[in-house]
């Protein structure tokens, strides 16, 4: 027949196209994307078991349209199989080709659930909806990318959520233009300006528990087929350094733990800068004893200060990326451990002073309490940045980096929201759930500028 | 964003004037000035930062002449091998011959300041600041605590005496 014989031209003849025909119905499927047991025991068994009259009745599979046939390809491409008598009809008979639901390898948490997201969007849907199981949950799908048709759900909450965000990240899903989206983080350079600003602003995580409080603040959350990670937006600053772990123990021993972040955060970046200048240029800060003790252990050393400092913040870059490639997931500490050995073995043999090693190692032990690598790769450009600085022209230059930190950070916009969110539009509602916590009853208020109006 | 760039490069013309290298730098923590022979000599007492030395000889002295105290001063900037900074001077020794108006220079110096300005009575001032002994490495840090002992638990300072080698007025 006609259809036929285009269906095997447009497919190249491939040996995974399988035409059966059985009187005169023809049966076409895929056979890598579809499970042959279904395939058995939606069509073929009825065919041959029964002998009623029309076609309709007898195809017992539970997803089955009729279609025309320029759908045809679309459907058999998706894992659909298609029947063919007068009428043309697709039936859902989908192969398992993912994993099962396992622990999280990244995020890993010592309370709360222990299932992530695999790369069914139908099991990540249900993982969301068996937390949340209210009609107010729309999902709302698109498929982006001309080769790949890659299925992307939007899932927001009706009753709660702000409809010009919504409106807006609909029109850019809709305005995206690309061959294929190979997976979710393509799609989170291309819904942000991905050249603005070195920080992140969307989080990445796979954890469907995270997804349901985020959903639950008014946020919108986005997944994906062939993707472990969902999407959620808008995401702050403050989203980065406190993750939601600190919701599930009082509220009292997580504040400490709080505070303590926001300062490893602060002092990652700007430590060396402020050694450098200290010990260079405004030397009148130290106490005598600091001195003279400083100043026995840079004797002999060949190498100016700042210059020491630059090749050991090179040599800590060099050992993050080498930690990641290892095969163990995120790394192991023998390479801390040994770059410690390589730091006091130079500072025997007289290169580098005992000091510098010492700053350094608690630099980039401070930075490892992060998790997002974008954050990381953020603060190391800052870090950077300042030490250039000041190694020109001293506490001075440090403070001229500082406003330019400051200028930069306050200038990125996050779905027209700032990005110090809890601080600079102050929000006590939002400030009291992640930066400084006060209590659990305080999780059901919502703040008046992430969402506009509550609809009963 | 020509602006932008014009901004940021007046900010950074100013050049790196104070820029100096610890251990090229020579900490003066005590200073005597005495007057004799038409002449002004200064003694610096200089911390000693080398890796390898006793726990005698932990700081050393420079002596310098001149007709004025600042040709002194330069006398001993040129004398001493790494450069001199007196950003951290913890006390001035003078002794009876000097008038006190010369000494209008360390009032209106910026980089000099946070000192105590000491009256040596009865001794030489070369033999205060070379004095060694095991239990005062440094001579100049030990006076300074002295006085700040005295000091915060007694008022007044009138007479004090270290092993009665000197006397020292306040």
């Amino acid at each position: 027949m006609d259809i036929i014989k285009k269906i095997e031209k447009d497919f190249f003849n491939s040996s995974d196209l399988i035409i059966k025909k059985m009187d005169n119905i023809h049966i076409i499927y895929l056979e890598s994307l579809c499970d042959s047991d279904k395939v058995n025991e939606y069509i073929s068994k009825n065919f041959s078991l029964s002998n009623k009259r029309y076609l309709k009745n007898l195809l017992s599979g539970p997803n089955t349209i009729e279609i025309k046939k320029d759908e045809i390809n679309f459907y058999l491409v998706n894992g659909f199989s298609i029947v063919i008598k007068n009428k043309i009809y697709a039936i859902e008979t989908r192969g398992n080709l993912f994993r099962s639901i396992e622990k999280p390898d990244i995020e890993v948490a010592i309370y709360g659930p222990k299932d992530s997201f695999n790369e069914s969007i139908q099991t990540n849907l249900g993982l969301i909806k068996r937390r949340l199981k209210t009609t107010n949950l729309v999902n709302e799908d698109f498929l982006l990318g001309k080769l790949s048709l890659q299925k992307i759900s939007l899932l927001y909450l009706d009753n709660i959520c702000d409809k010009k965000m919504i409106k807006k990240i609909r029109n850019k899903l809709n305005s995206i233009k690309v061959d294929a989206i190979v997976s979710i983080d393509n799609l989170k350079q291309l819904l942000t300006n991905e050249n603005r600003t070195p920080f992140p602003t969307i989080l990445q995580t796979q954890r469907p528990d995270y997804a349901s409080i985020a959903l639950l603040e008014g946020k919108i959350v986005i997944i994906s087929d062939n993707s472990p990670f969902c999407l959620i937006l808008p995401a702050f600053l403050s989203d980065f350094i406190n993750p939601n772990i600190d919701r599930y123990s009082k509220s009292i021993n997580t504040n400490f733990l709080k505070l303590l972040r926001v300062f490893c955060f602060i002092f990652t970046m700007c430590a060396p800068a402020i050694y450098i200048s200290l010990i260079n240029f405004n030397n009148e800060l130290l106490p005598l004893s600091l001195l003279t003790n400083i100043s026995m252990q840079r004797d002999g050393v060949p190498f100016p200060c700042a210059l020491e400092a630059f090749i050991m913040l090179v040599v800590c870059a060099v050992i993050r990326e080498s930690d990641i490639r290892f095969p163990s997931t995120y790394g192991s500490a023998i390479s801390i451990v040994g770059a410690l050995i390589l730091g006091e073995a130079a500072a025997n043999a007289g290169i580098f002073s005992p000091i510098m090693i010492i700053i350094t190692a608690f630099t980039f032990i401070t930075s490892m309490v992060f998790t997002d690598n974008e954050l990381i790769s953020g603060i190391r450009l800052f870090r950077f940045l300042f030490l250039a600085l000041s190694s020109f022209l001293g506490l001075y230059g440090f403070f001229i980096g500082l406003i330019i930190f400051f200028i930069h950070i306050l200038k990125i916009k996050v779905l027209d929201i700032n990005y110090t969110f809890p601080i600079i539009p102050f929000s006590k509602v939002y400030f009291n759930k992640v930066l400084f916590r006060k209590s659990q009853k305080e999780d059901n208020k919502k703040d008046p500028i992430l969402v506009k109006e509550i609809k009963k | 964003m020509k602006k932008i760039i014009l901004i940021f490069f007046i900010l950074l013309s100013c050049g790196c004037f104070n820029y100096n290298e610890i251990e090229n730098t020579a900490i003066v923590c005590g200073m005597g000035i005495d007057y004799y022979n038409d002449n002004y000599y200064i003694t610096y007492e200089i911390i000693n930062s080398n890796k390898e030395h006793n726990s005698e000889k932990q700081s050393y002295t420079l002596l310098g002449n001149g007709k004025t105290i600042d040709e002194a001063i330069k006398n001993l900037d040129d004398k001493s091998p790494k450069d001199i900074s007196l950003k951290h001077l913890q006390i001035i020794l003078i002794s009876k011959n000097i008038n006190i108006e010369d000494l209008n220079i360390f009032i209106n110096n910026n980089k000099i300041k946070n000192y105590y300005l000491l009256l040596a009575n009865e001794a030489s001032i070369d033999a205060i600041l070379n004095f060694k002994d095991e239990a005062y490495p440094i001579n100049s840090v030990a006076i300074k605590h002295l006085i700040e002992k005295n000091n915060f638990k007694k008022n007044n300072i009138i007479n004090i005496t270290l092993k009665d080698r000197f006397i020292i007025y306040s």
